[in-house]
């Protein structure tokens, strides 16, 4: 028997897909603008048949709408995000210097929470720079032109500038191409089942606390769920 | 029986959907363009004409476009306006236009309606289009639109 366990709901698997399908749209038509190919239809405006300014827009509604629906029908979800995601531990500096070889080898120092503080500190870069990404691209949806656009579309441009490679970061680990990550895709996909071993790899602290075992105590007690 | 768990997603659900359809409205929402078709366009108090070519010219590519507009043009980023150049229904393939003169390197042969549309810096349509029509000689290796080749 293969043990498993559900890191996030099914509520938050479908929050968090929507919320990368979007963002995919929004990275892909935004570089295609800022490389200079306005004019000429990228293969997702060829396919859409929507020019890629207004498919960028309608992206961009798309998740403003996603970030309302999170922070009104998923208020709970969000404050746990946050609460999780801003907190701090005796050891997670540690964590974090020895995270470059843990990635490659899997031997990741233990640490508490829902989130390892990698995860957590772009967690918080993450959501700042979509909050300032959706607000500029409000105001940039808005203000026909003037100075007010010319500092919008300056803060557009060096968000996405900064959110680019911390996009590119969390694929990467969350693909699970590096070795230290293998399996962690399953947590958010198909069906959001995570092997037991890969979870306690991971996230010790929070399989801990899963099964009832207090902050520290070490983790004997196992999650076996098929 | 329905969980209660099951009903609150369903209803979440429903409720997320109408905002995504209410924001979806809300970007569609765009004001009417003056368009006309003798080579220049007004609305809003702008103007936009179309100096060359005259309407129904013969030209070849690649051919000057020279437009009068009653406001300054200018790239996004300056937040002035600019204008998209595009031939008959192909809104989504243009050529932009930052300056009073333009060269369309790549055009469709035969006749066809040129579109000239003044947009704000935000891309949206500024409510002035003028068309002017053109025929457009053979030969060369022609892309499909005006982006194509520029």
């Amino acid at each position: 028997m293969r043990r498993t366990v559900e890191r996030y709901n099914r509520r938050a698997r479908w929050f968090h897909a929507a919320t990368y399908l979007v963002v995919l749209v929004l990275l892909g038509t935004g570089w295609w603008l800022l490389a200079g190919r306005e004019g000429r239809p990228s293969p997702a405006a060829r396919l859409t048949g929507v020019a890629d300014t207004d498919l960028h827009r309608w992206a961009g509604w798309a998740l403003t709408a996603v970030a309302f629906a999170a922070v009104t029908l998923g208020v709970r979800a969000a404050r746990t995000f946050v609460r999780e995601s801003i907190r701090y531990d005796r050891g997670d500096a540690t964590w974090l210097r020895r995270w470059p070889a843990a990635a490659l080898t899997g031997r990741f120092p233990r640490h508490e929470g829902h989130f390892d503080p990698g995860q957590r500190i772009a967690n918080v870069l993450l959501v700042l720079l979509l909050l300032v990404l959706v607000g500029s691209g409000v105001g940039l949806a808005r203000v026909d032109g003037g100075a007010a656009f010319v500092w919008l579309d300056r803060v557009h441009r060096w968000a996405t500038y900064l959110i680019t490679p911390v996009l590119l970061g969390h694929i990467l680990v969350a693909a699970g191409v590096l070795p230290g990550y293998r399996g962690v895709a399953r947590s958010m996909h198909l069906g959001g089942r995570l092997s037991v071993d890969v979870a306690r790899r991971l996230w010790p602290g929070w399989l801990g606390a899963r099964d009832g075992v207090p902050e520290r105590a070490g983790h004997q007690k196992i999650s076996e769920e098929s | 029986m329905m969980r209660a768990s099951t009903m609150m997603w369903t209803r979440g659900a429903a409720a997320a959907a109408v905002l995504l359809l209410a924001a979806g409205g809300l970007a569609a929402c765009g004001g009417d363009e003056g368009t006309d078709s003798g080579g220049s366009g007004s609305g809003g108090g702008m103007t936009l004409t179309v100096l060359e070519p005259a309407a129904g010219a013969d030209v070849a590519v690649p051919f000057t476009v020279k437009v009068d507009s009653s406001v300054p043009l200018g790239p996004s980023e300056s937040g002035r306006h600019h204008v998209h150049i595009w031939f008959d229904g192909d809104e989504e393939n243009y050529l932009i236009v930052e300056s009073d003169t333009t060269q369309v390197a790549a055009a469709p042969t035969g006749e066809h309606v040129m579109h000239v549309s003044l947009r704000n810096a935000n891309h949206s349509a500024a409510g002035v289009e003028a068309t002017t029509r053109l025929v457009v000689a053979e030969g060369g290796d022609m892309p499909s639109g005006p982006g194509d080749g520029y």
